[in-house]
């Protein structure tokens, strides 16, 4: 375990530091001066050069990424030329939401995949699983942004039950807050379990005919607790991988998804300080959602080895 | 197939060919459907003149369909049909260059790390979990600030995002194939590295290799008109699906049709990608066809 734990966080390391690489590509190779962002049109040669000196811009390449990184390593992640906000602070108010959606999600995902995956597979063939396999299937083909104007135009237009744009902060009113968070929530939720569905129930149909699931029915093991005990449960820690993979697939989604019900998350900062030219907040939410991508999946990798001791005890990495 | 399926007995023989009989037809559902699309984006200027879809005539705003106006019309007044008819040919372009880009760099990745493995894997694998861990559209973001809005940046975005996955897949693909006979007879042929992994071995990977092709172009038909929503692609007056349904959604009150034809149009060609990435898959993988 310890082996499995120690080689699992070196590999975090070299794939942060080439996040935080690429990243600070990124801001080298954005056209314009950061000086004369700053200084606006109309600053003075001198003017310039001061600020270019202060900010480092005419240092070397690897010079200006060290000391990048050295700031970014300290939690500074800069100032919004906008505001004089720092980056740090519209990231913290940004994140919740962002993270608040995806975990909505993830929740209104499983309540939905876990029982229609196991249901379909081992009802393999009845109507229930044909129902599953189509609607996972129609899923799958359709963008989560479409998915979320037919909702919106259904219950925010035209029966008016939820708020079709919005967002209440937690700390001000819960129930309000849960309420401007169903829509995007079940938006993405039912997009994501339809992933969810073709891989869980894959994960069934592949238990059901191993060994164990024969002796446990042999030996009379009554057939709810040979699904519930022997099947479901090995079924389900596979598919704890499934959750890593697919989380790229939430995030990015969350941001669009934030677009269309004007939820202030991180997808929104991102997109309004593209526009807006703001490139220090851009540089800090791309960073912090690769980090939080790699940390959340180690995350993941963590649990399944606790849940699964074939990979802790062989030290090796789980193989995708 | 027609041996394993032989030495079963005589009624799961008959299932089997009933499931393959399926199978073709999604795939053939599938490709005629992909025909017909295709078919439109090349032959746009021939159904509609590009005019009609970019020409404005304000007291015709917001229509819905009619026999001059198939489709109806947008704010603008512009010709739906047109604008969806020319949408294919932005669509599939942007899908087709990106499914490209990830497929040139993350093959031949995916092949020599599956085959060479070692140092080189690892330190191409910590590369691949770096570019993994942007999401796509800030990956999109961070491209338009750099090259600026358009279908170019919607182009490398989904192409570099679908190189780490692109790359894996073939990887896991590769080191199954690896272990067959007759590769090691090349080796002891003397054969180059290169000349076995290009030559030797993928040739039969062709099977999968298409798989991920098609449900990759899926995939990038999804992102492309996610980004083009989001005013990250296609940038107006240019026909796109996604850029349309973005504007449509604030008039769904007034003039439902408008978001309703290029929304058809996303869902029924990612659907038709879908069928014949997952018949292929199923043609190609003999122990799905029996099961």
């Amino acid at each position: 375990m310890r082996r499995y734990l120690a080689l699992r966080l070196l590999n975090v390391i070299p794939v942060v530091l080439i996040i935080t690489f690429l990243v600070f590509l990124f801001t080298y190779l954005i056209p314009g001066d950061p000086a004369n962002v700053i200084l606006g049109p109309h600053a003075g040669a001198e003017q310039l050069a001061a600020v270019r000196l202060r900010m480092g811009l005419d240092n070397p390449f690897p010079e200006r990424y060290l000391i990048w990184l050295g700031q970014v390593l300290q939690g500074n992640l800069g100032t919004s030329y906008l505001n004089n906000q720092t980056v740090d602070s519209l990231v913290a108010s940004a994140l919740p939401v962002t993270l608040e959606l995806s975990f909505l999600s993830l929740i209104v995902a499983m309540l939905i995949a876990v029982p229609a995956g196991i249901i379909a597979a081992i009802r393999k063939g009845s109507f229930v699983d044909r129902l599953v396999t189509g609607t996972g299937f129609l899923g799958i083909s359709i963008p989560a942004f479409m998915l979320a104007i037919i909702l919106s135009y259904i219950f925010a237009l035209n029966l008016r039950w939820l708020p079709a744009t919005g967002y209440i902060r937690l700390t001000d009113d819960p129930i309000g807050n849960l309420r401007s968070l169903i829509l995007p929530a079940v938006t993405l939720g039912t997009v994501l379990s339809t992933q969810f569905m073709r891989y869980l129930r894959a994960g069934v149909l592949d238990v059901m005919h191993e060994d164990y699931v024969t002796t446990a029915r042999a030996k009379g093991v009554r057939e709810r607790t040979v699904v519930f005990r022997h099947i479901v449960r090995n079924a389900l820690i596979p598919f704890i991988t499934v959750l890593g993979l697919q989380l790229g697939y939430l995030l990015s989604g969350a941001v669009i998804i934030e677009q269309v019900f004007a939820l202030p998350g991180m997808g929104r900062l991102a997109l309004s300080s593209l526009a807006s030219r703001d490139y220090e907040v851009v540089t800090g939410v791309v960073l912090i959602m690769a980090v939080i991508f790699v940390l959340i999946n180690l995350a993941v990798d963590l649990l399944y080895s606790l849940l699964d001791p074939r990979i802790r005890l062989s030290g090796g990495a789980r193989a995708r | 197939m027609t041996a394993i399926a032989a030495r079963r007995a005589g009624p799961s023989r008959i299932g089997a060919l009933g499931r393959a009989i399926r199978r073709w037809r999604s795939l053939s559902v599938g490709l005629t459907v992909l025909i017909i699309f295709a078919a439109v984006a090349l032959g746009a200027d021939l159904i509609r003149p590009y005019h009609d879809a970019i020409s404005q005539d304000l007291a015709q705003s917001l229509k819905g369909p009619s026999a001059a106006h198939f489709f109806g019309t947008d704010e603008y007044g512009r010709d739906m049909f047109a604008r969806v008819v020319f949408g294919a040919r932005t669509t599939l372009t942007v899908a087709i260059a990106s499914v490209l880009i990830a497929s040139v760099v993350g093959i031949p990745l995916g092949l020599s790390i599956g085959y060479i493995g070692g140092l080189y894997e690892a330190i191409v694998s910590r590369i691949l979990d770096a570019l993994f861990a942007f999401p796509i559209v800030l990956l999109a973001i961070a491209i338009v600030t750099i090259i600026g809005p358009g279908i170019i940046g919607a182009m490398i975005a989904i192409g570099f995002a679908a190189i780490p996955t692109t790359a894996r897949i073939v990887r896991s693909s590769m080191v199954a194939e690896r272990q067959n006979e007759y590769v090691e007879a090349s080796q002891s042929l003397g054969s180059s590295t290169v000349y076995i992994i290009f030559r030797v071995i993928l040739p039969n990977l062709i099977g999968p290799i298409l798989v991920l092709v098609s449900l990759g172009l899926a995939y990038a038909t999804l992102e492309e008109s996610g980004l083009s929503f989001l005013g990250l692609g296609a940038q107006s007056p240019l026909p796109e699906w996604g850029a349309m349904l973005s504007t449509a959604r604030l008039y769904l009150i007034q003039d439902p049709w408008y978001a309703f034809f290029p929304g058809a149009a996303i869902f029924i060609l990612v659907f038709s990608l879908n069928l014949v990435g997952d018949g292929l898959r199923d043609l190609t993988d003999p122990r799905r066809l029996r099961g």
